[in-house]
């Protein structure tokens, strides 16, 4: 009965991670990305813990300290939970490889469970960066003894085990509707914008709060009439056992709370088990088919076009109806204006207003400045540009496209797509910041120059490295050498600018001026370095 | 015309193409066979344009694929062995796209995909992705696209493959009607009955050297055997 499932998890792990320790580029951007999250980390890190210390010398003379884990075990279970949602449904159902594994004489809880390997790494990573420092605090200020780091390590091992199954259990059952439709890209694309919608929605309550003592008070207040232990438990019982699990003054209490916790995890993963064997193929079947509609003759004639043009079509075309190229190139850098929008609106809308009033000239025009290039410069569209080929780039090679027209073209489409951005954050500051026309126009003008570089920057990056042999789109998005130089260049180049007009301190009218030449020349450079690539341009290397 | 001089091509130190000679003449259909790695697929990228020539040249009706590579492109059609090229195009977009990329004016396309796509019955499906289109139906589009084209010489790498036995009649009677009119058709086939059937001349390669090029009466001479092209390919390439 283990054979089969061990043999789809060596294969998932070889699929996922055999990159990882090959490639030098793959495993640079890997560790980059971890010493990104843990600087992130430690800065909100210090936050949690102060706000734990607050609130943990409030409650403590009461007795309710243990309101803290009890808190941690539900922020665990929604967080886990969230994350996920969207993880099984990228895992169980919308990987390209799905078909692959139908026809094998193996059971469906076997092949989800191989398939859980790699979702739940990543829920095991997030649940080890918050559930250890919160707990081993804890543990530390009311000096715990070493049972409770015993019974605290055992607990990460049971901790995702519900949220996961839960997560999995409802994907499972939405599938069977969504698949009634058999249109993976566009549940696909769904998923991904409610996603988006709820890490908006996250933010929106992450910020409304941000005060340590305010939160400690208000927390300190509902634990003092038993109001958020009872939230607690009430919806999430566990929260509960876990808690009382890690505060019992005797070990067989606690080890009888262990057992009940132990015996919700295994209902949850027979839940699962039975769900994947009920419902999984259910769903799954059938999801790559097509629309079933017959061609009517529409879009049969249509106007000759120039090759750039009929080029520009196909990326843009390739973009919209990728999910994951949509998601991460069109829905993805909408979410950076709205956040904004949200960061403004819940600071206070008036009061954006005249934050945008108040600031002098140069201030504004620096201000505007690094929104445009925070929006565009991490737009990934044109990192993509050759890369998003894929195997298709050997048509490339036999078709009589000159490189000039294929360069040109795919900056365009890029270009042309970073205004989507451009336009909703144009008219989000129009309308929360309230600016008047003549910064409006100043907000375009820099919002355009900006695109020009970021575009031919991410192109450039991809071209000297492009990664053509994937087999999942979603591989272009993680742990990529060219993504993180075309940020580099990118937010480095215009950051300097940045920094620049901050140092230098010029009238407003000077620091434009001084904008548009610093950008044209980066724009020259850059056009120059196309040139040249393109003068000694061999379209063979991408396939080496 | 495809007209091969001493082409030479190898990876690291492994030799997959050894100085092969060759002309592809007008108004012929030509055969190419090989086992598997003989150095079919890698001849015929370095007449496409997709493989790089260590040494040698290759021209189509006189354009030399690696210094007039776009004059020679456009000279040519490709059907590729694995038809799964821009997946997320439907199909009445992937035909337009070759439409506007070989300057195809709009009344002549949209007849000839009219024509072309109903007479291999995916006409209806057009509007689908190419990415749910199964192998033979990738296929047919690809050679709708060759014939929405309509270049003078068509390079189709296996070009049966997944094809239902309706539509591969279909194939062979275009290839016959192309030719009929002076044009060239230069395919790869593991299919030695529909190679013996229809073509004119033929080339038999083998660990990237050439073994015999000629037509069938002329190999049969030369092999002194009545045997089908089977028996002789086999004969021929039994050590491969």
């Amino acid at each position: 009965m283990h054979k089969p499932i061990r043999a789809l998890i060596r294969i998932q792990l070889k699929m996922q991670y055999s990159n990882v320790f090959k490639k030098p580029s793959v495993f640079l951007g890997l560790v980059l990305g971890l010493l990104g999250l843990l600087f992130i980390g430690l800065m909100f890190g210090g936050f949690v813990l102060q706000v734990i210390d607050l609130i943990y010398t409030m409650l403590e003379p009461s007795g309710n300290s243990n309101i803290i884990l009890g808190a941690l075990f539900l922020m665990n279970f929604i967080v886990l939970l969230l994350l996920s949602l969207t993880l099984v449904m990228n895992a169980f159902y919308f990987t390209e490889d799905i078909s692959s594994f139908l026809h094998f004489p193996v059971y469906s809880y076997q092949l989800l469970i191989a398939k859980s390997v790699n979702p739940l790494v990543y829920v095991y990573l997030v649940t080890a960066g918050t559930y250890f420092p919160v707990s081993m605090y804890y543990g530390a200020l009311s000096d715990a003894a070493a049972m409770y780091y015993v019974f605290a390590l055992l607990l990460f091992f049971v901790i995702p085990v519900i949220p996961y199954s839960l997560a999995s259990v409802t994907v499972m059952f939405v599938m069977l509707f969504v698949n009634k439709g058999k249109n993976k890209d566009r549940s696909k694309v769904i998923g991904g914008i409610i996603g988006f919608i709820l890490l908006i929605l996250l933010n929106v309550v992450l910020r409304l709060q941000h005060d340590p003592e305010k939160i400690a008070d208000t927390i300190a207040t509902s634990a003092e009439g038993g109001g958020l232990l009872h939230m607690a438990t009430m919806y999430y019982p566990p929260a509960w056992l876990m808690t009382n699990l890690l505060t019992a003054d005797s070990f067989w209490i606690s080890l009888l709370y262990l057992i009940i916790v132990l015996v919700i995890a295994s209902a949850a993963f027979w839940l699962f088990y039975a769900a994947s064997q009920k419902l999984y193929l259910k769903g799954a079947l059938g999801l790559n088919t097509g629309s079933g509609k017959q061609f009517n003759g529409k879009g049969l004639y249509r106007k000759e076009k120039s090759v750039v043009y009929a080029y520009r079509r196909k990326e843009i075309q390739t973009i919209f109806r990728t999910p994951t190229f949509f998601l991460q190139c069109v829905a993805g850098t909408l979410i950076m204006p709205v956040l904004l929008v949200v960061i403004i609106l819940m600071g206070d809308f008036t009061s954006a207003a005249s934050l945008a009033k108040s600031l002098d000239g140069s201030g504004l025009y620096v201000a505007i400045l690094a929104a445009n290039v925070l929006t565009i410069g991490l737009n990934p569209v044109s990192i993509v540009s050759f890369s998003k080929d894929g195997h298709s780039w050997e048509a490339h090679l036999f078709l009589p496209l000159k490189m000039r027209q294929i360069v040109f073209a795919k900056l365009q489409a890029a270009f042309l797509i970073n205004l989507l951005p451009i336009t909703v954050m144009f008219i989000a500051a129009v309308f929360v910041l309230q600016l008047t026309i003549w910064q409006a126009v100043l907000w375009l003008f820099l919002a355009l120059l900006v695109n020009a570089a970021v575009t031919i920057i991410g192109m450039l990056s991809d071209l000297y490295y492009p990664k053509l042999g994937w087999t999942e789109e979603s591989e272009l998005f993680q742990n990529r050498l060219a993504s993180l130089i075309a940020i580099v260049v990118s937010v480095g180049s215009l950051g300097m600018l940045i920094a620049l007009l901050l140092l230098l301190n010029m009238q407003m009218l000077v620091s434009l001026l001084f904008t548009v030449l610093y950008i044209c020349v980066l724009v020259a450079a850059l056009l120059y370095s196309v040139r040249r690539l393109l003068r000694s341009a061999d379209r063979t290397t991408l396939t080496k | 015309m495809i007209q091969l001089d001493h082409v030479h091509k190898q990876y690291g130190g492994r030799i997959a193409v050894n100085d092969i000679h060759l002309t592809v003449p007008s108004g012929k259909i030509f055969g190419f066979l090989g086992p598997n790695g003989a150095g079919k697929s890698t001849t015929i990228k370095m007449v496409t344009g997709i493989l790089p020539i260590d040494s040698g040249s290759i021209t189509i009706n006189g354009k030399d694929i690696s210094t007039d590579t776009i004059a020679a492109k456009h000279e040519f059609g490709y059907v590729p062995d694995s038809p799964d090229l821009f997946l997320r195009l439907n199909g009445i977009d992937y035909l337009h796209f070759i439409g506007d990329i070989y300057g195809i004016s709009a009344d002549d396309r949209t007849a000839r995909i009219e024509e072309y796509a109903k007479l291999f019955s995916i006409y209806e499906a057009l509007s689908d992705q190419i990415k749910t289109y199964s192998h033979g139906m990738r296929q047919k589009l690809f050679i709708t696209g060759l014939l929405v084209q309509q270049p003078s010489v068509w390079i189709l790498d296996e070009p049966m493959t997944g094809l239902d036995p309706k539509s591969s009649y279909q194939l062979k009677e275009l290839m016959r009607q192309h030719t009929a009119k002076g044009n060239t058709v230069f395919f790869s086939s593991h299919v030695l009955e529909v190679v013996e059937q229809l073509c004119d001349e033929v080339a038999i390669i083998r660990k990237g050297e050439m073994l015999f090029h000629g037509t069938l009466p002329e190999m049969r001479e030369k092999f002194h055997s009545d045997e089908s092209l089977e028996h002789i390919f086999l004969e021929l390439t039994q050590d491969a």
